[in-house]
């Protein structure tokens, strides 16, 4: 045991992923896989995903169209390709924003505390109030339907979640000995703040992240059904559901089959990952506790 | 703990204020003047120079502000011009379907994450933890609005067990006589058992689909909050003097662990309006939520502040409500605060 004390947590995590955590390799894969083929998408299928024929309007999934066409003769699995990369890519925009702004605003909050942490956590709190959609849609109506403003309107609702964890565990590690050493022996506030303090940080934020990433995805897609996210012909996965609903009890279950479940997929392999990196990262998590 | 339960009101009011400041300059900076779209693109100057003065968009934004905070102190929320009426009175007629929906759908989420969590930690055999774990993840990760589509696919239209799409009543029924505004409370007070079950079932399948990501959510958490409490000494201590593993686990780890989920379920009630706007809007449920999509896709800009309001409204006093409710019932933390 002497020698996993020395060992960094990071590095003990890491072999306990490999060794044991089967389900947590399984959907790192996955995601993997989903990101590869929806960053290759163009060129591993031969369909443009804009282009219409209207001689094989809503044909059903065969070997030449794998998912079926749409109601234009669109080829399903190239629009699929597309929108997936168009929600994923939104997405992790999302998430980029949000722990950008949430990293500087935690750090500012935890560091400086006094009026701008006061001032800080009332805008937080003040922001976290409001549904996420509820959000988004209010920012959609001050600016234009579409995908930027879907996406300004969640990373301002997503930035509270990391700026308050953020600031719990800057005033958490401000408060222990290596950092009151640290300042002791002369280091400089700003000095101790990124190069002591925030290394400490960063899988704080990664979990984060993960965790941000689903719940965008999902209300990135909720816009889109809404009709106030992706205008036509951008293809995304939730508009497309929402071109897909009119057919869909009529028959043609296709269209927006294949765009919810590569939805579902998706989103569940995050949640896999961000629950699973969360117990073996977080010191409080059980795969710690019984080391 | 009155200066405590102070200490918190002043937080909510506080962020309340916040929330409608926020809303207000947002919904301000909207492209287009609302008077021009109150008086339609015909309207000559003159008119709309009226209307803005009538509207009080003439005066500085800060002597706006407060008119609005003043006017919504009183009940008043604005004027609705894409439906020429008062937003409360349109929030009045809708609020009952909206929360009829949301709270079966969060009782329905509530008691299924107790109960399955509960088996699922108390059985020793992984079977069962597992098929939990595996159904949460899911829950988590399905867009509801697609959820709602498939079942009304699978369940409606393939089995006929529940009725399509069409609301909260069967196109042939009278909606009973308005006392809670809950249609199957009413229903049943005034004993028209028929519409009492049309209603029932026309709740069915949205509350469902409601209530699959807060389950994803509260099941995982009162999973982990037990195992935890299983861990805790005074179980040990139980166990010791010869209770039986059943008996320790229901009266005393269950109660102690259900506290954790005041506050979750205080904080999925936002999230459940958030949910009901999707699923409002596939079942064509007449609530709040389908109110506000049509709302923001005709740019009423004077609904939407008062949707907006009101859900922080909501979510900020069930939040001081959750709050009190531990102030009081766990001494640790009245212990804490002084």
């Amino acid at each position: 045991m002497a020698v996993a004390v020395a060992e960094p947590r990071i590095a003990v995590a890491r072999r306990r992923i490999v060794q044991s955590d089967r389900v947590l390799v399984g959907a790192l894969a996955g995601l993997a896989l989903i990101a590869l083929i929806v960053v290759a998408g163009p060129f591993l299928w031969h369909y443009d995903a804009n282009a219409a024929d209207l001689t094989a309007q809503l044909a059903a999934p065969s070997a030449d169209h794998p998912l079926g066409t749409d109601n234009l003769g669109r080829d399903l699995l190239a629009r699929v390709l597309d929108g997936a990369r168009t929600s994923l890519g939104a997405g992790a925009v999302v998430v980029v924003a949000g722990a950008v702004l949430g990293s500087v605003t935690g750090l500012l909050a935890g560091a400086l505390g006094g009026m701008v942490d006061t001032a800080l956590t009332w805008l937080t709190n003040s922001i976290l109030c409001f549904p996420s959609i509820m959000l988004a849609m209010a920012v959609v109506m001050a600016l234009k339907p579409g995908i930027p403003a879907v996406v300004i309107g969640l990373s301002i609702h997503s930035f509270p979640w990391y700026m308050r964890t953020i600031r719990g565990e800057v005033m958490r590690i401000a408060a222990l000995d290596f950092v009151k050493s640290t300042n002791a022996i002369g280091a400089t506030q700003g000095r101790i703040l990124f190069r002591h303090i925030f290394p400490h940080l960063i899988s704080t934020i990664v979990l984060q992240m993960a965790a941000v990433f689903g719940a965008s995805v999902l209300s990135l897609a909720a816009m889109g059904f809404l009709g106030m996210g992706a205008q036509p012909p951008t293809a995304e996965l939730g508009a497309m559901i929402t071109e897909g609903q009119q057919f869909f009890l009529t028959g043609q279950w296709w269209l927006a089959a294949f765009p919810g479940l590569v939805l579902l997929i998706a989103v569940t392999l995050t949640t896999i990952v961000a629950d699973r990196a969360r117990e073996l990262l977080d010191p409080r998590g059980e795969y710690i506790v019984a080391d | 703990m009155l200066k405590l339960i102070l200490k918190r009101f002043g937080v909510a009011a506080a962020t309340i204020l916040g929330a409608s400041l926020f809303s207000f300059f947002l919904l301000r900076k909207l492209p287009g003047d609302p008077a021009r779209l109150v008086g339609g693109e015909l309207a000559d100057e003159a008119t709309i120079a009226s209307l803005r003065h009538s509207m009080g968009l003439d005066s500085p934004l800060p002597q706006q502000f407060w008119n609005y905070i003043s006017a919504s102190f009183h009940g008043d929320l604005g004027f609705s011009y894409s439906t020429g009426q008062p937003v409360s009175d349109l929030v009045r007629t809708r609020l009952p379907a909206t929360v009829e929906l949301g709270v079966t759908g969060v009782v329905t989420a509530v008691l299924l994450a107790t109960v399955f969590a509960a088996i699922a930690v108390y059985r020793k055999k992984r079977g069962a933890d597992v098929s939990l774990r595996v159904a949460s993840s899911l829950a988590m990760g399905s867009p509801p609005f697609w959820l709602a589509l498939v079942a009304i696919l699978l369940l409606s239209v393939n089995l006929g067990i529940f009725p399509g799409p069409e609301g909260r009543l069967s196109p042939s029924l009278a909606p009973p006589p308005t006392v809670t505004g809950f249609y199957t409370v009413d229903s049943l007070l005034s004993g028209q058992f028929g519409t009492f079950v049309d209603a029932a079932r026309h709740l069915i399948l949205p509350a469902l689909t409601i209530a699959v990501g807060p389950f994803a959510f509260l099941s995982r958490l009162f999973r982990s909050q037990l195992r935890n409490t299983m861990r805790e000494p005074f179980i040990v201590v139980a166990r010791s003097r010869g209770l039986t593993r059943g008996s320790v686990f229901l009266r005393h780890a269950v109660p102690n662990s259900l506290l954790s989920l005041v506050a979750a379920t205080a904080m999925l009630t936002a999230e459940t309006m958030t949910g009901s706007v999707l699923v409002e809007k596939v079942f064509g449920w007449p609530g709040v939520g389908s109110m506000t999509v049509d709302a923001i896709l005709q740019k009423d800009f004077a609904v939407v502040q008062g949707v907006i309001l009101l859900s922080a409204t909501l979510y900020v006093t069930v939040s001081f409500l959750a709050d009190i409710v531990y102030v009081v019932v766990d001494p640790r933390i009245r212990a804490g605060a002084k």
